[in-house]
């Protein structure tokens, strides 16, 4: 094979060695015809960037092409043939020397970069088209050679493999780039070595069956033909199943239509004692389809917006077109939910209910800084550059009235605390900082209130309560304010502003410490974190630093991914990573029920979402409901 | 007989390209030693059974044994065989010491000092490209490439095609008589039969892709005959009897066999008859048509 080898590379000396002295002869033209100021080392880089993305795929065709064609005609035939080889390890050879001279071509141009590439750092689209870079050359020398040999032609057979090697490449990159960007819908480190193999394998036993009908002129001909013509179509189907399939998969892709961010001052996971326990819903979206829409834990659907294949762009096969949408909502007492949402750069008040459906909506120019707000009056706070401001819901006739409620400077904590107390849902700080009072109770604490502002309650069984955050000396804890007037220390040591706690569907208030492990008998990674958990239940029980490192080790988590999503009865329910549902003793978290939830598409805010009676799970294939004793279901 | 060893042997070849059958159910076998004179006119499949003997092309039926091995497409028959093309054809950047410095790296049997013997033999420079190369020596060179690993068996298709007198003879005379008192199979397919006809043991002829007349060679040299007679006494169309010229009332036909020709005589239509043994080209030019 080796001589073979040689025979063809010495054939193709002539081209090759035309090829390789352009290459070199760009470097001077590069410092000659460089403009003034130019480094000499950039305007060789851009000339070998030139030929990296253009001269190099077009030499990889010029060199198969030739190669091709020539292998396939008379003289080849009358000069190889009688040789005791087969007509197809001929053929490789031809194929192996176009091969060797195109990488013999890109040895030179990285030689001549210095052995570096010229960019300092790739974006992600760079570097996906790197990966395939030397596939592509491979692949256009395969094509190049085979489809040139069985046209005999090595124009025809050069355009042709250009345009299939495309055909493979666009959507393999493209997947690719897609995948990196959003979702991991496909298992691409499966999917895109078996197409390069397939492409770069079955261009050589296409040839191979070329071969036998163009040389041996085998009686199955037709057959050969047409197996070898599938042999070559196959990647380049294989690179657009594997996009189809990316399309459909990206367009089931579910998930919670939720901020992208925590909100900043809101009912959403603060505290605030006028938010009403949140229907047990899910505002969703299939953001490549553009659609936004509640579920119930029944599966009952009401839809906000309903999407489709074309919206902002027409040609979307090759990037799915993300219509993005970030939305909260708020359920109130008469079952009526409001929902606050963006799809694209629009921005939609909607409010309805899942049984009546969705009908009354208003325009909103920009969500992003707005915040829904319950209690007495409902409305929506909207921070702008100049101040910030209020719009009572529902809107009026004309629309939203808004009504500027506090400067930027002064912050918007004043207009909320105002709002609490108006509301009679929180407890005034007294000015030294020594007693907390609401509606004539109060309380006197044994140390000073670290906040002035003042402080929601927690609706609890016996009442309303208050958690405050009080300094002893020099440590800070946190105490309970009882509607009974006593008040007594729930969290020793551990403290976080009122607005910093969460609160779950089911009312249980919680407080979290992550630090890092130590390393005695874990890795020393310092990112590895556990959780200690400060907990309230709805009826008054006070749990601190409940340890869920025994949790993590089991559920395999080490970055102290968990939260707590219920406590009752004695039982704590936590989301370990967003892959397992626990339900752990409260005495003893260790002794723990592990549930695999459903695969999710991306760890995200809200991706695994409480309700009062389970969790709603934004899987890759759909929304799931799961109960608190792990019975799950597919809602969507 | 039985202890003849069979070189070639073909049994219902068929090949076509696309609709046109180039071979149609070919019987053919050679034993070792065997020297053969393919006679047939253009296109009537002498290359194309070479090839498939050389397993250069599949047969799209039939079987074929070369030298006890089926051809398989994997080349290695060409080892075992030497081939010379009607139109020899060599890299031309190559001079004539390179190629057979490149043939020698794929025949293990490649005889170096013979292939420089012959090249002195027949006069061939070896530090010449072949490109540059006349037709007389290109073929010299494909006879040294054909020869150099001592093949078993020797497939020559049109050798001499082109090729001037002296040239010619040096290779029949000397090569190929070389080759066949080695007791080598050959397969020879030449327009000009005549030529080599005492090297034939046999001479078979290929019309309409099949072996349509199958000769020991003696018997052409020595039992046809060249028949002159009257239009009028003329016999009819028959195995064994063909007419190779007509002028005015005149006739000659040529006569295949002795038997042929004593029965003719007996039926008394050729009375009077000029009877002469037939030359062999008349000989061949007779068979062709057959």
């Amino acid at each position: 094979m080796t001589t073979l080898i040689k025979l063809q590379l010495r054939k193709n000396l002539l081209t090759f060695s035309v090829i390789l002295g352009a290459v070199l002869a760009s470097v001077p033209l590069a410092l000659a015809i460089k403009s003034e100021g130019m480094p000499a080392h950039e305007a060789i880089n851009l000339a070998m960037l030139y030929w990296g993305l253009a001269g190099l795929p077009l030499s990889a065709l010029i060199l198969s092409g030739i190669a091709g064609s020539e292998a396939a005609g008379e003289k080849a035939r009358d000069t190889e043939q009688p040789l005791p080889v087969s007509q197809y390890r001929l053929l490789l050879s031809g194929l192996a020397a176009a091969l060797l001279e195109t990488f013999a071509l890109l040895a030179v141009i990285y030689a001549i970069l210095g052995f570096k590439l010229p960019l300092e750092s790739l974006t992600g689209a760079q570097e996906q088209l790197l990966r395939f870079f030397v596939f592509g050359l491979s692949c256009l020398a395969v094509y190049g050679f085979t489809l040139s040999y069985v046209f005999r032609n090595g124009i025809a057979g050069a355009a042709l493999a250009g345009a299939a090697s495309a055909a493979i490449l666009i959507p393999l990159t493209s997947t690719a780039i897609f995948q990196r960007l959003a979702f991991k819908l496909l298992p691409l480190w499966l999917i895109n070595p078996l197409i390069a193999a397939a492409a770069l394998a079955g261009g050589a036993l296409a040839l191979k069956l070329f071969s036998q009908a163009r040389d041996r002129r085998s009686g199955r001909n037709t057959a050969l033909l047409f197996s070898g013509s599938g042999l070559l179509a196959a990647p380049v189907l294989a690179a657009f199943a594997s996009l189809m399939w990316l399309n459909y998969g990206a367009r089931q892709v579910t998930m919670p239509a939720g901020n992208l961010f925590f909100p900043l001052y809101g009912t959403d996971s603060n505290l605030y004692p006028g938010r009403e326990k949140n229907a047990a819903l899910m505002l969703a979206q299939r953001p490549f389809y553009g659609e936004v829409f509640f579920v119930d834990k029944d599966g009952n659907r009401a839809v906000l917006e309903r999407g489709g294949e074309r919206r902002d762009s027409g040609f979307t096969y090759l990037m799915p077109d993300l219509t993005f949408s970030n939305g909260q909502s708020m359920t109130a007492e008469d079952g009526k939910t409001w929902a606050l949402y963006s799809v694209g750069r629009r921005g939609r008040l909607a409010h309805g209910s899942i049984k009546e459906g969705f009908s009354a909506a208003w325009d909103i120019p920009a969500t992003w800084s707005m915040e829904l707000l319950g209690g007495k009056e409902p409305g929506i706070l909207d921070r702008r550059d100049d101040a910030y401001y209020f719009a009572p819901l529902p809107p009026g006739a004309g629309g939203l009235e808004w009504k500027k409620v506090a400067s930027r400077d002064a912050g918007y904590l004043r207009f909320l605390g105002e709002k609490y107390l108006k509301d009679g849902l929180a407890a005034e700080v007294s000015k030294d900082g020594k007693t907390l009072e609401h509606k004539g109770k109060r309380w006197t604490l044994p140390g000073e209130i670290v906040t002035r502002a003042a402080v929601p309650g927690v609706r609890l069984t016996d009442g309303l309560n208050f958690l405050v955050p009080v300094r002893v000396k020099d440590d800070y804890s946190t105490y309970l304010c009882r509607p009974n007037g006593k008040s007594e220390m729930i969290w020793p040591s551990y403290f976080r502003v009122t607005q910093n706690l969460t609160i779950t569907p089911d009312g249980t208030v919680w407080g979290v410490e992550r630090r890092p492990l130590p390393p005695a008998g874990r890795s020393p990674n310092a990112d590895i974190a556990t959780a200690l958990f400060y907990l309230l239940t709805p009826d008054g029980k006070a749990m601190s630093a409940v340890n869920t490192d025994g949790i993590l080790r089991k559920a395999g988590i080490t970055y102290g991914d968990i939260w707590p999503l219920r406590a009752q009865n004695g039982y704590l329910w936590f989301n370990a990573g967003n892959k397992f549902l626990v339900k752990a003793e409260a005495a003893n978290p260790e002794n723990a029920k592990f549930w695999k939830l459903p695969k999710v598409v991306r760890e995200r805010h809200k991706t695994v979402s409480p309700s009062t009676d389970g969790v709603f799970i934004a899987g890759a294939d759909g929304i799931y409901f799961m109960d608190w004793e792990g019975g799950s279901r597919k809602i969507n | 007989m039985n202890d003849i060893k069979t070189a070639v042997a073909c049994h219902g070849l068929l090949k076509n390209f696309g609709r046109k059958e180039v071979l149609r159910g070919l019987d053919l076998a050679a034993a070792e030693g065997e020297v053969i004179g393919i006679l047939g006119r253009n296109g009537s499949g002498k290359t194309t059974l070479f090839k498939v003997l050389l397993d250069l092309l599949a047969p799209d039926a039939g079987g074929v044994s070369v030298l006890g091995l089926t051809p398989d497409g994997s080349g290695a028959l060409r080892g075992l065989i030497g081939y010379v093309p009607e139109k020899p054809s060599f890299h031309g950047f190559m001079t004539v010491e390179e190629t057979l410095a490149f043939r020698a790296a794929f025949f293990p049997g490649w005889d170096k000092a013979k292939a420089a013997q012959l090249c002195k033999t027949l006069e061939l420079d070896t530090r010449a490209k072949t490109g540059t190369l006349s037709k007389g020596n290109t073929a010299k060179l494909a006879w040294i490439c054909a020869a150099a690993h001592n093949p078993r068996l020797l497939l020559l298709d049109e050798p001499t095609s082109g090729l001037d007198y002296l040239v010619r003879d040096h290779i029949l005379n000397g090569l190929v008589s070389e080759m066949a008192e080695g007791g080598r199979t050959i397969l020879i397919s030449n327009h000009r039969m005549g030529e080599i006809g005492g090297l034939l043991d046999r001479v078979c002829v290929l019309k309409d892709g099949r072996i349509s007349a199958d000769h020991k060679a003696d018997f052409i040299k020595t039992e046809t005959f060249r028949v002159g007679t009257r239009q009028d006494s003329r016999p009819p169309e028959q195995p064994g009897v063909r007419l190779l010229s007509s002028t005015g009332p005149l006739c000659e036909l040529a006569v295949f066999g002795k038997a042929k020709l004593e029965e003719l005589k007996s039926s008394g239509k050729m009375n009077g008859a000029e009877i002469a043994p037939l030359d062999l080209d008349s000989a061949f030019k007779a068979l062709l048509g057959e």
